[in-house]
């Protein structure tokens, strides 16, 4: 199997499981995991993401409890074949958009002022230009 | 009020446990009746500044120092009686290892370790040896720090132990080394049920990988609990403020940092988040943003509040 791009930042506030929840939500969304893909052991995303293998397996118990993932036994973790990332895709949707909502309060910004300021964004056209540079910030 | 103290947890049996443990040096006291409780398969977070005491706890556990007073246990058995049973099962890494200054190829002393350990696994040894670049046929007296504590990295694995005993593992290795024994660690956890006690003041690295975290301060343990469970009761608050803003009392205790602006003010607090809410609200203050804190920045908000645990 090859390895799947996933990263997590200790600095970011959500905890460790979560950031992987999120990450195998991420890939499943952009489709680089699809549906029936086996996704990567415990050990070897352990190993690469260099955090603890009973978090990894944290991550995926509750990426099972929500259906995305099953356990295939002595085979390994798979996405499920019924798995939609049209449906993945609009729940990454909530959680960048939470995510962009508390950044906006924290910043003393309203709902209105930044749903108009994405508009305009999208609508210049440089929206790509700005994701292929810096990481989004938490 | 002691809104700041956390629940304690429970262990049935714990993998490792120090009872009324004291270390004197003279007349300086470095373990207090120190109680420590590690629940078996913990990744445990030994944390606390120099001279708290860290390194003789775990060197009590290897019996490589005897208390004054007081008694450990570890994984059932008493060091003090059966230290070869106990260290049989424990792979350790001590603070600034050194080699001692003969002409033995580190290759030689390998060899003494393997006949040493009843589960030596050679062809592990060997990998491991790689992957941490060890140089074989360099004499032990001419070994750097660094080669020291990479040699003490595949003696503490090598033999595939329940217990880890890492006594700052990391200081002495640079950033590539580093993560190949994070790397190295990462996949023991994965392989066999281990217990682990890494005592560190590197919370960035040990964050990740803890799940239960302890405090000493002067030889005592000020607090033990799962890291998850502190971070439920840390937040950082920030709050508008104006001419008529009274700081609560009540937070008193619990404010392990202040930022005091003319207008806003941003406090990180432990206790319930509803209950800190509260307090600011009644102080005249409007609650803007709360946050949660990554682990490391919590553990390092709790170490430097003196006497934190009420």
């Amino acid at each position: 199997m090859k390895p799947l791009a996933m990263r997590i930042d200790p600095a970011d506030p959500r905890p460790i499981y979560v950031q992987v929840m999120d990450e195998l939500r991420r890939a499943i969304a952009t489709g680089a995991l699809a549906p029936g893909d086996p996704v990567p052991s415990i050990r070897d995303a352990a190993r690469q993401l260099r955090i603890n293998p009973l978090t990894v397996k944290q991550a995926y118990g509750e990426l099972e409890r929500e259906a995305l993932v099953e356990v295939r036994r002595g085979l390994g973790t798979y996405v499920r074949a019924n798995v939609s990332a049209e449906a993945t895709r609009e729940v990454v949707a909530h959680t960048v958009a939470e995510r962009a909502l508390r950044d906006a309060y924290r910043n003393g910004v309203s709902v209105r002022a930044l749903l108009l300021a994405i508009r305009a964004i999208a609508r210049s056209g440089d929206s790509q230009a700005r994701s292929s540079g810096k990481r989004e910030r938490r | 009020m002691m809104a700041n103290r956390i629940p304690p947890f429970v262990v049935d049996r714990p993998a490792v446990a120090t009872h009324d443990l004291t270390k004197r040096w003279g007349m300086q006291v470095v373990l207090d009746r120190a109680e420590m409780r590690v629940p078996r398969g913990a990744f445990y977070l030994l944390a606390g500044a120099n001279g708290a005491g860290k390194s003789t706890l775990l060197r009590i556990l290897m019996d490589l120092v005897r208390p004054n007073a007081g008694r450990a246990d570890v994984l059932g058995i008493d060091p003090q009686r059966a230290a070869a049973t106990a260290r049989a099962s424990i792979g350790y890494v001590p603070a600034n290892p050194s080699l001692p200054p003969n002409r033995l190829a580190l290759a030689r002393k390998l060899e003494y370790l393997a006949a040493h350990y009843m589960a030596w696994d050679a062809a592990y040894a060997t990998e491991l040896l790689q992957a941490l670049s060890v140089p074989l046929q360099r004499p032990a007296r001419s070994s750097t720090p660094s080669e020291a504590q990479r040699f003490r990295w595949v003696a503490a694995l090598a033999h595939r132990p329940p217990l880890l005993l890492l006594d700052e593992p990391f200081a002495g290795l640079d950033d590539a080394s580093r993560d190949t024994a994070l790397a190295l660690l990462t996949d023991h956890l994965a392989t066999i049920d281990t217990t682990v006690i890494l005592a560190t003041h590197d919370l960035g690295a040990a964050a990740s990988l803890a799940d239960h975290f302890g405090i000493l301060r002067e030889g005592r343990f000020e607090m033990q609990a799962r890291l998850d469970t502190l971070l439920e009761h840390i937040h950082r608050y920030r709050v508008a403020i104006d001419g008529g803003w009274q700081p609560p009392s009540a937070l008193g205790q619990a404010t392990l940092t202040r930022t005091d602006g003319e207008r806003e003010i941003e406090w990180i607090v432990w206790g319930p988040q509803a209950w800190a809410a509260e307090a600011f609200r009644a102080g005249g203050g409007t609650v803007t943003d709360v946050e949660t804190l990554p682990a490391a920045e919590a553990l390092r908000a709790v170490l430097r509040k003196k006497g934190s645990a009420g």
